[in-house]
């Protein structure tokens, strides 16, 4: 029973910044746009909220650095691609080899520059820690920062934005058919700006919840490719909020599986394809009745 | 639509001189902002990456690769397909490469080495443009936009290698441990005089100038341009652009598989890694910044091959992080693409807004 327990923290905990990318992803692609830079989102929220969180030894202000540096830096995608009307997918490129110079310049520059200290942000504790003798609960629940539970109390709270509220239906109506959101009165680019803001917000949290929570350090590129995991789950889970979240959170046990597996047996390697193996597989299976924004990728 | 003269003047002689003046004034900010000496930094730079023999072995070496990725991006952009996977096809061709040097077949191919190392080659252009044809045909057949397959088929084809590379016992059943497993010295290529200069440079440039020819003086040019810059136009005129996406996915394919197949030759073994990692998408850069123009991209692809060799000597001797590089050339494309989205609204007549 507490292997059980084990794993479903762990798979919790690994899920968390996928949780927060894939929605951040979700929340752009409804809304017409495709971003493959979220990764470097990620990246530099992971970087500010290892520095933020090191400066004022407080995890909590590195999670709220994460956020805004990942506002910040989609500030860039969001003028390349409503201002500028640049090439979504290029952009998102020049975005992911932007962050991933420089977060690592600055913590290179960072470590040269305090060389005898180990650099990290002070442990984050659970919520309900307290509690954390109870039996199942305990290691299952009661360990899991607040990020976590705020990443799981978004899912119904985009969904309802999504499917119940009048900004949610204009934003997805932005999404499909941008001309014809324009001629109903909703401005276009005003809800592509804040789509962007509110993905960037998201993937920063992600990031930064890797090196605040997770690690308590920085390392350089340690994302590791979450952010592509992100976009396969998004993929993978149709485009919808609640199949994203399952995807997401399924990607989290995959990897606690993968951890478990003791890494000198070569199926580990096999294990970290099945992301993209999925989503490639629920592209091809009935692509054209999927769910796909019909202006994704188009600038308006 | 003709180009005024005064546009021509700016898009040969201002732009590229405003690119590499903001370039080097982007590089010494992010210098002095880590706190070291720029001028020391580019010093040991070029003498990294051009001013020493074996800097410039090393630079030719990797503008190789550079050059063939880019090639195949540059076809597939110029008909309108975002491929951007490279570094996967790349990777399956060099696995496809190493493949052959197992067992009987490996032993008679390293006695026979001109045989071998053509079939090599060929092995990894076929490879890199079966995988590339995967995404293809899931276009084709499935409708699936060739952005996100190309991107995940990267991914999936670095881990497969990983695991074949990892696994003990791949390919009928042999006991091989392919990441110590050296390719035998006859299907290597041997560095001109120590340096890392090899011969892949004589096949590289001759399919850049046949790419050149292909794309603008040949009538499949012509139809594969067409298709890119309105794929509904081109049909009706009568190009069979489901065939020719095809047949451009093949290509581009090859062309990343054969570069794949070359960095292995050249390094020697099949590593966990890629030899070159991460230049797949560097190549998208040199493309764009070519103008997706083949002849371009032989000198685009040099530059960017001495940034990379020269900024990791450069950390070496003057402690500057390579990774500034990478902020290079990320600004390098989005400073491309803002030219280009300028230019296209300016030809459209729409204000900005």
């Amino acid at each position: 029973m507490s292997f059980v327990a084990n794993a479903l923290g762990a798979s919790l905990r690994i899920g968390t910044p996928l949780l927060f990318a894939g929605l951040g992803e979700l929340v752009i692609e409804r809304a017409g746009m495709i971003n493959i830079g979220i990764e470097g989102v990620m990246l530099c929220g992971a970087f500010s909220g290892f520095y933020a969180g090191w400066v004022f030894q407080s995890p909590v202000l590195g999670a709220i650095a994460g956020a805004i540096a990942g506002c910040a830096f989609m500030l860039i995608y969001a003028a390349m691609t409503l201002k500028i009307r640049a090439e979504q997918i290029v952009t998102g490129m020049a975005m992911n080899l932007i962050a991933a110079g420089l977060t690592s310049t600055a913590y290179d520059a960072l470590s040269a520059a305090h060389p005898t200290e180990t650099l990290s942000v002070p442990r984050w504790e659970g919520l309900f820690e307290s509690w954390k003798d109870v039996p199942f609960i305990g290691p299952a629940f009661c360990m899991q920062t607040v990020l976590t539970w705020s990443a799981l109390a978004l899912i119904p709270l985009i969904w309802c934005y999504f499917e119940m509220t009048e900004r949610g239906l204009e934003l997805r109506a932005v999404g499909e058919n941008p001309a014809a959101a324009q001629a109903a009165g909703i401005n276009v680019r005003l809800a592509r700006l804040k789509a962007c803001l509110a993905s960037g917000a998201l993937c920063g949290v992600g990031g930064a919840f890797l090196t605040v929570s997770q690690t308590s350090s920085y390392a350089s590129n340690c994302t590791s490719g979450r952010g592509f995991i992100a976009l396969a789950a998004v993929v993978l889970g149709r485009h919808g909020t609640r199949g994203t979240a399952i995807a997401c959170l399924l990607f989290g046990a995959t990897f606690y599986l993968r951890d478990a597996i003791p890494s000198s047996n070569a199926i580990v390697q096999l294990v970290e394809i099945l992301p993209y193996a999925l989503a490639l597989a629920a592209l091809c299976w009935k692509f054209k009745s999927g769910n796909a924004p019909a202006a994704l990728g188009k600038n308006f | 639509m003709e180009a005024k003269p005064d546009a021509r003047v700016w898009q040969l002689l201002v732009w590229p001189v405003l690119l590499i003046l903001g370039t080097l004034a982007v590089f010494a900010l992010a210098i002095l902002a880590i706190g070291q000496k720029p001028v020391q930094a580019f010093t040991e730079f070029l003498s990294g990456s051009v001013g020493s023999r074996a800097g410039l072995g090393g630079t030719v070496a990797r503008a190789t690769i550079l050059l063939l990725y880019a090639l195949g991006i540059a076809l597939s952009f110029r008909a309108g397909l975002i491929n951007i996977g490279a570094e996967g096809q790349a990777r399956m061709g060099a696995a496809a490469a190493v493949a052959l040097t197992l067992g009987a077949p490996g032993a008679f191919f390293a006695a026979h080495a001109w045989v071998g190392i053509t079939a090599l080659l060929i092995a990894g252009a076929m490879g890199g443009a079966l995988w590339s044809l995967l995404a293809g045909a899931m276009k084709r057949w499935r409708g699936v936009s060739e952005v996100v397959s190309t991107l995940m088929l990267n991914f999936v084809a670095l881990q497969m290698v990983r695991y074949f590379v990892s696994s003990h016992s791949w390919l009928q059943g042999r006991e091989t441990d392919l990441q110590q497993n050296e390719l035998s010295t006859a299907l290597k290529f041997a560095g001109w005089h120590g340096t890392d200069f090899h011969s892949g440079v004589f096949l590289a440039v001759p399919a850049a100038l046949a790419a050149h020819i292909f794309l603008f003086y040949t009538a499949g040019g012509m139809r594969l341009r067409a298709m890119g810059l309105n794929r509904g136009t081109a049909r009706a005129c009568g190009v069979p652009c489901d065939r020719l996406s095809l047949q451009v996915f093949g290509v581009s394919g090859a062309l990343a598989g054969l570069a794949g197949a070359l960095g292995i030759m050249a390094v020697g073994k099949l590593g966990t890694e890629p030899p070159y990692s991460d230049f797949g998408y560097m190549a998208v850069s040199v493309a764009l910044v070519a103008e997706l123009k083949p002849l371009m991209i032989v000198a685009v692809a040099l530059v960017f091959a001495a940034m990379d060799i020269g900024s990791t000597s450069m950390e070496a001797a003057a402690g500057v992080p390579h990774w500034i590089v990478y902020i290079l050339n990320g600004l390098m494309i989005l400073a491309i693409l803002a030219r280009d989205a300028g230019v296209r609204r300016r030809q459209d007549g729409r204000s900005i807004g």
